[in-house]
Order: structure tokens, then sequence, then C-alpha cells
């Protein structure tokens, strides 16, 4: 007999009129991990709120251990023990392992802690997973794999019996994602029960029991282990592929972004040159280099040793403006977000860059119409919009995207460019990407993981430990091994 | 606003926001005919903290109960609920409690039940035959089939009237999920014969359970229209081998059986508007004149099981074009039998 941890029966939750879950029926058994794979983000957010809370409900039932907690005749607004392990960092960051793990818990009653007993609590803890962790470390020196696993090991010392993994992709590189799931099967086979959401199929087949489709608010599709064929994903899934471009001849072209064994932070002896118009992918298998070398690119950190060339100059560290024929762009995690300021309209998040190409535009009411005339076949009304927050999330992208459009620089450097984005929105950014491309800017794609950045790219660097280990031109990309997470099917 | 007083509800809305107001009002004045003497406005302070806590205990003894209540009064005109209706937390009088519980009883009892027995009757009997006759005729066939050596008429015929007696007798009680297995294993062999080796059909559950789930009583033909949907639109105009699997998983307190099938799958829209018929209880699909639309037979199995169980039990379904559909049965976990009336 097997114990239900979970059940969500035809849950329909409205919130100011928008339906964000329609009907979503979902049952999770005791020691499974079930694969949530969501194809657009309609009712995600959501999804984890009403697991850790029981909030009102428009109709429908869920159950905890078989035990009604939540319907539309009555929503207690009482919290469930589920823990979230996402982006989101939820350790503190100035307390030790142990404190964390121990201390931090509901139902820790001790007046006076004792280090050495939950020093001896947590080695039986890591050794059996094999974790090099010391229980005094603090946690602001843990790695993003580390962090991730001492947070699975607080909901499991807390008893939580289900705990949701949300996007974790995005945060773990593919050779500590393996680490993370095989985490994962180790707590399951001892009956602890997982919810995984992610964005892809080829994520989620290795390590789930089942996988669940979730779209527009409810579930589309369930498959079983064995998962024998992914025709039923691809069917719901955008086309992603592309017709490979014409090669091109570099032999008298100068590369836009030159560097030459430059070491910088974690970076150890990096070479690369990125050609104009080109996409090129940099995945870092470790998760070390993307903000030094984000910081690098954008010239707060000078490089240890090596040359970094940009327009053919070197780049000089410094604040001031960049020299003309230097300029590079920057989008980082998450621009719908971070990237606009809401006190400024739409016209002027726009034009934001684009004084450093002409100083008469914040003076010139003119040509900022002629721009806002210009980009309106782009970008449609709301290039008119004074509340950049009326904006849609798409139409936030837009924004960003065609800002550098305008501004019109040598690269762009894009860091983690589809994290958190949905099916539509990933397949929107590469729209947005080749746009760039189309205008004969570089882009470099920083990455933790590449299924979506192989289906624009034309080259991918493969980083380790610092090092460049691998190259490989969009024409070898078949020859991509799993580990690095290729996905054929988004670059056929 | 002429239209809302015409209900008992908005009259009692407006005669209470009047009241709130008039004693506000008095506060109000009370306030500014004590501002000369300062001392009163603090005998004032108790009246006002009053008042507040009138305002919180009509919000909350008041308000959200009556919102409570609308609200599932609008999931019951919606089809959502049978049961809400009559297990409200704060009934509206005690005469409105008990015309609910009536109309429950009403409900749940004959007519409803009745009429989805007859619906069950008549997809399983699509031309009234009279049983005993067809018996009768299909005895008569095997025994000239068996007399001429034809043993494969012989065996189909016996399947064929075993089906049939199965299908047509006893409606009334649940029976064992073993008993309707066998019900399907028999409709099978009729179906390969004419689907030859096209047709596969495998029951998976875990080994240790299977003695105990198959112990576990389900209504009558419950598997048996949705086995047959999912050949007739599923795998019938496949091309190719077609694959059917029933998985049985058990719960302490749910049965949860999945019939699958790799056949055609269904367009979103088709999709759409059967869960849409799932999602809510509704009967207009019994009558003679209602229009004919397909999956008659799953919202008639949907509507039988919430009736019998409640409104958490039911059928939940998943399908993609060219993939293929899964029929998820949630049914609670019981072993007793019972009748069902009507």
């Amino acid at each position: 007999m097997k114990e239900e941890i979970l059940r969500m029966d035809r849950v329909t939750r409205i919130v100011d009129g928008v339906t964000r879950l329609d009907n979503f029926s979902l049952h999770i058994f005791r020691g499974e991990i079930v694969g949530l794979l969501s194809m657009n983000d309609q009712g995600r957010d959501d999804l984890v709120e009403l697991l850790q809370q029981n909030l009102p409900l428009h109709y429908g039932f869920v159950y905890f251990g078989e035990r009604l907690v939540n319907s539309y005749q009555k929503s207690p607004m009482t919290e469930n023990r589920v823990s979230v392990i996402d982006r989101r960092r939820r350790l503190v960051d100035d307390l030790t392992v142990a404190d964390n793990v121990f201390v931090l818990r509901r139902g820790f009653k001790k007046y006076l802690v004792e280090p050495r007993v939950l020093r001896g609590q947590l080695a039986q803890f890591v050794g059996e997973l094999d974790l090099p962790i010391s229980a005094d470390e603090p946690v602001s020196e843990l790695s993003g794999y580390e962090r991730c696993a001492v947070e699975v090991l607080k909901a499991v010392i807390a008893g939580t019996r289900l705990i949701v993994v949300r996007e974790i992709s995005n945060v773990l590189s593919a050779a500590d994602l393996e680490r993370f799931q095989k985490l994962l099967r180790h707590y399951a086979g001892q009956g602890f029960s997982f919810l995984y959401i992610c964005a892809h199929h080829e994520e989620a087949f290795p390590v789930c029991d089942r996988v669940a489709v979730m779209e527009n608010g409810g579930i589309a599709l369930n498959l079983n282990r064995p998962f024998q064929n992914d025709e039923a994903i691809w069917r719901r899934s955008l086309d992603f592929s592309r017709p490979a471009g014409p090669p091109r001849e570099r032999a008298d072209r100068q590369p836009v972004v030159r560097l030459d064994r430059v070491t910088c932070g974690a970076m150890r002896a990096l070479s690369f040159s990125l050609w104009p118009g080109e996409c090129l992918t940099i995945l870092d298998r470790s998760n070390t280099i993307l903000t030094d070398l984000m910081a690098l690119m954008n010239r707060e950190r000078p490089p240890a040793s090596g040359m970094v060339q940009v327009g053919g100059a070197p780049l000089r560290p410094g604040r001031g403006r960049e020299k003309p024929g230097q300029e590079l762009g920057f989008i980082g995690e998450d621009p719908a977000h971070t990237m606009l300021f809401p006190e400024l309209s739409a016209l002027d998040n726009l034009c934001f860059l684009a004084d450093r190409r002409d100083g008469r535009l914040w003076r010139s009411p003119a040509l900022r119409r002629s721009i806002a005339r210009e980009y309106e076949r782009f970008l449609g009304g709301a290039v008119y919009e004074r509340d950049v927050g009326a904006l849609t999330h798409q139409q936030r992208y837009d924004l960003v995207y065609y800002r550098m459009h305008l501004y019109h620089p040598g690269a762009v450097f894009c860091m983690q460019p589809f994290l958190g984005a949905d099916m539509y929105l990933r397949h929107h950014i590469i729209g947005l990407l080749e746009m760039l491309r189309g205008r004969g800017v570089a882009t470099v794609l920083l990455s933790v993981n590449i299924s979506d950045s192989l289906s624009v790219a034309d080259r991918l660097l493969v980083v380790e430990q610092g090092r460049l280990v691998r190259e490989y031109r969009r024409e070898d990309f078949h020859t991509l091994s799993k580990q690095e997470g290729y996905d054929p099917h988004r670059t056929k | 606003m002429k239209n809302r007083e015409k209900y008992l509800s908005g009259r009692v809305r407006t005669a209470l926001a009047a009241l709130l107001a008039f004693s506000a009002l008095l506060l109000a004045l009370l306030a500014a005919a004590c501002f000369s003497a300062r001392w009163l406005l603090w005998a004032l302070a108790p009246a006002a903290l009053l008042y507040a806590a009138l305002i919180a205990g009509v919000r909350r003894g008041l308000a959200a109960p009556f919102r409570e209540s609308e609200k599932m009064m609008e999931l019951f005109s919606g089809g959502y609920t049978l049961q809400g209706v009559s297990q409200q937390r704060c009934p509206i009088s005690p005469a409105t409690e008990a015309a609910f519980s009536k109309l429950q009883e009403f409900l749940t009892t004959n007519d409803l039940i009745g009429a989805t027995k007859r619906q069950a009757q008549y997809l399983a009997l699509q031309n009234q035959i009279n049983p005993h006759f067809l018996y009768n005729t299909l005895e008569g066939i095997r025994g000239e089939a068996i007399a001429a050596g034809l043993d494969t008429v012989a065996q189909m015929t016996e399947a064929l009237a075993t089906f049939f007696r199965y299908t047509i007798s006893n409606l009334e009680n649940l029976v064992t999920l073993e008993d309707e297995l066998d019900n399907i294993e028999n409709y099978f062999l009729i179906q390969q014969y004419r689907f030859g080796e096209r047709l596969q059909l495998e029951v998976v559950c875990d080994e240790g359970d299977r003695a105990e789930l198959l112990r576990c009583r389900i209504p009558k033909l419950t598997l048996q229209p949705i086995v047959e949907n999912s050949i007739v639109h599923g795998v019938e105009r496949k091309i190719g081998r077609g694959n059917l699997r029933i998985k049985l998983e058990g719960t302490a307190k749910r049965l949860i059986i999945t019939v699958s099938d790799d056949g055609l799958g269904m367009e979103q829209q088709a999709l759409d508007q059967l869960n849409g018929q799932l999602a809510v209880t509704r009967l207009d699909y019994v009558r003679a004149d209602a229009e004919r639309q397909g999956g008659i037979a799953l919202v008639n199995v949907n509507n039988r099981i919430k009736l019998l169980f409640g409104e958490q039990y039911g059928l939940c379904i998943y399908s993609t074009p060219g993939v293929g559909t899964d029929v998820e049965i949630t049914l609670p976990r019981t072993t007793r039998d019972a009748k069902v009336t009507g």
C-alpha cells in the first residue's frame, strides 16, 4: 500500500479575478520524486505558495497525509510542513552550518546549545552523504551545491515530508546538479518526497519517478517512468530550432572582444575571441567565473594577468565612460525586474544608454519622439507607456533588449538570460537575441546550463574550475555529451 | 441598485450599513458635544472602542460567514458542488438549513443515481435488447458452433454471453475490483477477435498489494465504458499496434485506477470541454432530447462516482494528440458491499 503525502484535487485558485490554478490535480506518494514541468509560468508561484500555506481556494481540496487541510469550504490559513529550495537564500549566512540546521529549526526547545553534540549529530548526516562540510563552517563560505545540500539536510532533520526543489539548475552547474540529484534520490530512498519543478524534461527525466506537465495553471499531461519517449513533451513545445547561419569569413576581421590568457578572480588563463555578430555561449560547469567575467568586462576589476582587448584596443579598468568603439552592453539576471527604472517612462528606459552615443538626447524631446516613432514598430504602444510597472513581463524584456538595439554596442554580455523564464518567454528571448545578432551585435551568454542557449549559439566554450576545457562550433554541437546538458531537439 | 434591493441580502446590507453609519454619527455628535468638557471625551473613549469591536464583530461573525454561504450557493448553481450547500459552517437560518438538507436528500438518493444507473444500462445495451432472448440466442449459437467444430466461434460466443450477463444484471451493488477486471478481460477477448495482435492490454500494480486491491469494491461498470472509449476513440483509428494499460494504486483511504492508451489522443478543445463536464455535476446529458456529445460514458461514470461517494472522487483526463490519453479514476478504498439505491 502506498502512503500518500500530498493530494491536490481539482484545485482552482483565483486571485484578483485572475485564475492562477485551474482544475489542478496532483498526488505525491512517500519516497517519490515527482517532476513538474512548467510550460508557462501561470500558477507556478501560486502552487508553491499554496503548498506552504492553506490559502483560500475557489474550488478543490488539498490533503497532506490523507488529511484534508484546505478546501473551498474552509481555508484555515495554517502553514504546512513543506520546505522550498530555490534561488532564494534561506540559510543565515553569518551562522554556522550546525546552527542553521539544528538551532534554527521549528521545535528546537533547548536553552543551551551544545556545539559538540550538534557537531556529532551533523557528522552522522554528512558522513552518509559524503559531503565535506564542517559543522562550524559559516554558511557564507559554502559553495552553491553545499548550500543546497545543507538546505535539504535541514528539511530532512526538521522532518519535512515534502520538499519542493524549484528551478535548481539555474543555481547549480551541470556537474553539481548531477550530485544534487543523487542526493535527492538518496533521501527519496529513505521515504522523503520531492516535488521537482523545472523547465526542461531532460533535467527531470533522470531523477524523477513521474513527471507532470503543467500548462495554463493545470496539469496537461502525466508521464511515468520508464520515460520511453519525449514525443509527448515536444508536441506541447514550441519550435526552438533555427537554420544555422552561413559560415563567417573571419580572416580580415577584427574580434570585438579578445581575452588573452586572462587571470582574474576564479578565471585561470582564459582566452577567447568574440567576432562581430557572433553568439557565444560560455558554460561554466563549476559555476565560479561568471561574476568575475562580468566584473572584468564591466571594468570593475582589473585582470591579475593577461590582456583584454575590446574593439582592437586594451580595455582600461575604471569608472569613466568607455572609449569610442569600446562600448559593451550588459544584461543581468532577471532583467525585467533588475534593469528597468520604475520611476522612468518606457521611452526613457529605452533611451537610457543611448545618451552615450548622442549627448543631446535628454535635451531634445524631438529626438526622443523620433526614437519613439522608430521603435513603435518593434514595441508597439508600450513605448509610450508612462508606468513601466504596467507593462507585461514580455514587454519589459523587450524594453531591455531593444535598449541594447538602440545603444548598439559591439557586444552584449547576458548573465543567465533564460533564468526563471517559461517556455514562451524563452522562445521570445531567443527571438530578441536573434534581433541583436541581425543588427551585428555580438552576444555572450553566460550560463551554468546550456539547454536553451544552444538554440541561438554559434559557438560554445566549456569552462571548468576557471579554465577553458573545450570549444565547440555550431556544426559540432551534435557531438556534445549529455553531461554538458546537450539537448538535440533544441538545436536540430 | 434597485435590483439589489429585490433580495433580502441587499436589504440587510443596507440596513446594517445605515445602522453603523447612524451609530458613528451619534458617536461623532457626542464627541462634538463633549468637546468643551475634555474629561467627557475620555469617558467616550470606551464607547469608541466598543464601536470598533462591534464593527470587527459584524465583519467576522456576519459578513465573512455570509460571503462563505454566498460562495457555496454560487458553486452549487455552477454545478461544482452538491454536498457543500448542505454542509455550511454557518447556515442562514434553521429553516434554510432544513430546506437544503431536504434538497440534498432528494438529490443524492433517488433521481440522480437512478438516472446515472439507467444511463449506464442504456450505454451497455445501446439497442435495448431483451436479455433472456439474447442469452438464449447466444447459447444456441455456441451449441451449433461446438457441434460444427468451430471452437473459436464457441469461445467468442461464450465471452459475449458472459459479458452481457455481467453488464445487464444486478447493477445495484458494488462489485469487487477483481470482478470488474474479469469483465474487462472478457470484453477485451471479444475485441481481440476483431483487432487481433493489434490490441494489447496489461494490468499493472504492486504485486504485494494486488490481493488486497482486488478485494476493493467499486461501482459496477466503472472500467468497461472507459476501456471501450479508449479502444473506440483512441486505438481503433490508429495505424499500428495499440496498447491499453490499467494501473492500480492504493493508499490507506483511496483507490486510484489509471486507464492509459497510446492512441490518437484528444485535441485540446475537446479535452477542455470534457474536463469541464467532469468538473461539474450535470445531468442534462441523460435527457432524451439532449444534444448528443462525445464522452457521455465518461461523464456518466464520473457522476455516478461523485453521487455515490462524494465530490472529492471522480475522473480526471489527460490527453495529448498523437500520443495518447490517461483517465485517472479516484475512488474511496472500501471492501464493504453497499446497495446503490434508485
